[in-house]
């Protein structure tokens, strides 16, 4: 296994730097599209707005709800295809679309665990930022979502580690990462279970350093006086992680 | 330039909380409102600056009436400083930034104005020296002092304290009621929902005693301590300044 292993090492590690590329990626957009998307989900109608506002708030919550919820009832590996191979295979090459998908992807779960997080947060830090005058949305840029985000930090590193084992179905669309690498691998030297031994070897080797490297990160940002990391009750990362 | 109420109620569902409350509260008045819990008092406060939705009934701040359609929250709220019983401190700043934040926000100032004003506000809580300091190192009787500092720092024309000596150890209460004392002699406007009746008794200009939703009694402190008409003022009054194992 090791020789087929230094064989194909070159393919192995273009493997392995796809996958955290389309990891490390993938999660910091579906951070970004995710936390957006769960602004747009807790939109609240208030007595204050007026016809419109209140319409429109209306329309982009039902967007977020739909978005989330085809998102997340339905396979990536099938979302991924549609996306591809029915609309951009002609011009997108797949490394991109692959980041495209993982990350609108990913968004969508992400997106639920700031929603949660939002509503967890004391409804006191928003009463006293409206009590000072500013508007909902002044104060979840500068209130609650800086808070909500380190809240939900464990969470959110929680999706880094699902995704560089997710991103594997992405070979579907021929994007070249750890799992295409090893069925490369095994159709060119016949040696198919070596080949998926390898994989799932340093898809344990990723997946066990990034959930130290994650509970490492929770608690030194534990233990600055001030700065409390809540972790997610029903879970802790090392029990998620792996 | 005044608070005017008329005939305010408010429901939460089927449950009447305020019944036709009228109220008027000039400028440099201290208004301190005692009741019973559940009697509607964070209610009305909180009707005041819009936290809460009036169900019927007009509030007027000076001349603007809170229940007109084209009313901006944000504008009439940063008129209206609020302090909270649990503080509300924001647990992501520390207490400069606390202070700082909505000044720089809404008022456009730049850093250098808005945190020499911080900082002098902080200096008349008597925390000028935790400007840098987390908030979640703070005691409660030092997070409820910048709470207000940080109030001020907006300006405002009226202040609103619901209960916010409630959640604090008996020993920081005095620190808190002082600071609210020397805001009442400087003329500032205030009304204050409090169960400290000796801090109501010596500061407050008037005394409101709520009861089911309405302002049962009111009239200065002498009237309401000493002479209250109301058999339910009486009782409450009573009950909160003595003990006996009766029960
Ligand atoms: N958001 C709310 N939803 C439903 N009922 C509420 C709400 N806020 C207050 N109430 C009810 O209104 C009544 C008055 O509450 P409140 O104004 O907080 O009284 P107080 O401050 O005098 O203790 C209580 O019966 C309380 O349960
Ligand atoms: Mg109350």
């Amino acid at each position: 296994m090791w020789d087929l292993f230094i064989d194909y090492l070159p393919l192995f590690i273009e493997g392995i730097k796809v996958t955290l590329f389309l990891a490390i990626a993938g999660t910091f957009f579906g951070v970004l599209i995710g936390a957006i998307l769960a602004f747009m989900r807790t939109q609240t109608v208030h007595f204050t707005d007026g016809v419109i506002v209140k319409v429109i708030k209306t329309v982009i919550r039902w967007i977020a709800v739909i978005y989330i919820d085809i998102i997340r009832g339905t396979p990536m590996i099938v979302q991924a295809s549609l996306f591809y191979y029915g609309l951009v295979s002609g011009f997108m090459p797949p490394l991109i679309a692959g980041l495209v998908i993982i990350s609108f992807n990913t968004a969508a779960y992400i997106a639920e665990i700031i929603r949660s997080g939002i509503n967890a947060l004391d409804s006191g830090q928003m009463e006293a930022a409206k009590s000072l005058g500013l508007t909902e949305g002044q104060a979840m840029i500068h209130v609650i979502l800086p808070q909500v985000m380190k809240n939900s930090l464990p969470a959110l590193l929680n999706e880094l580690i699902v995704n560089v084992k997710d991103s594997a179905v992405l070979s579907v669309i021929q994007v070249t990462e750890l799992f295409y690498s090893s069925k490369s691998a095994a159709s060119s030297s016949y040696q198919v279970l070596e080949s998926y031994m390898i994989a799932a070897i340093i898809y344990l080797i990723l997946t066990l350093i990034l959930s130290r490297g994650v509970s490492y990160i929770v608690n030194r940002t534990t233990k600055k006086p001030g700065r409390q990391v809540t972790l997610p009750v029903s879970q802790t990362v090392e029990e998620a992680g792996v | 330039m005044s608070i005017r109420v008329k005939n305010l109620t408010k429901s939460f569902g089927e449950h009447r909380v305020l019944t036709g409350i009228d109220l008027e509260i000039q400028k440099g008045e201290v208004v301190c409102i005692i009741g019973a819990s559940g009697s509607g008092k964070s209610t009305l406060l909180r009707c005041l600056n819009l936290l809460e939705q009036p169900s019927s009934g007009d509030i007027y701040i000076d001349d603007e009436n809170l229940t007109d359609q084209s009313i901006q929250p944000e504008k009439i709220r940063k008129r209206l400083g609020m302090v909270f019983q649990h503080f509300n401190l924001f647990d992501n700043l520390n207490v400069l930034d606390n202070c700082t934040m909505a000044p720089k926000l809404i008022h456009k100032e730049n850093k250098e104005v808005a945190e020499a004003r911080a900082l002098d506000l902080l200096k008349k809580v008597g925390l000028e020296a935790f400007s840098q300091q987390h908030v979640a190192n703070l005691s409660g009787g030092q997070k409820q002092r910048v709470a207000i500092a940080r109030a001020l720092t907006m300006n405002p024309d009226y202040m609103l304290f619901d209960e916010p000596t409630s959640a604090l150890d008996p020993e920081v209460v005095g620190d808190v009621l002082n600071v609210m004392r020397d805001l009442a002699q400087e003329g500032l406007t205030m009304v204050i929902v409090t169960h400290e009746m000796q801090f109501a008794r010596h500061v407050a200009d008037r005394v409101l005693f709520m009861d089911g939703g309405k302002i049962l009694e009111q009239g200065t402190p002498e009237q309401i301590f000493e002479h209250p008409q109301q058999q339910r003022t009486k009782e409450f009054l009573r009950r909160v300044t003595t003990w006996t194992d009766a029960n």
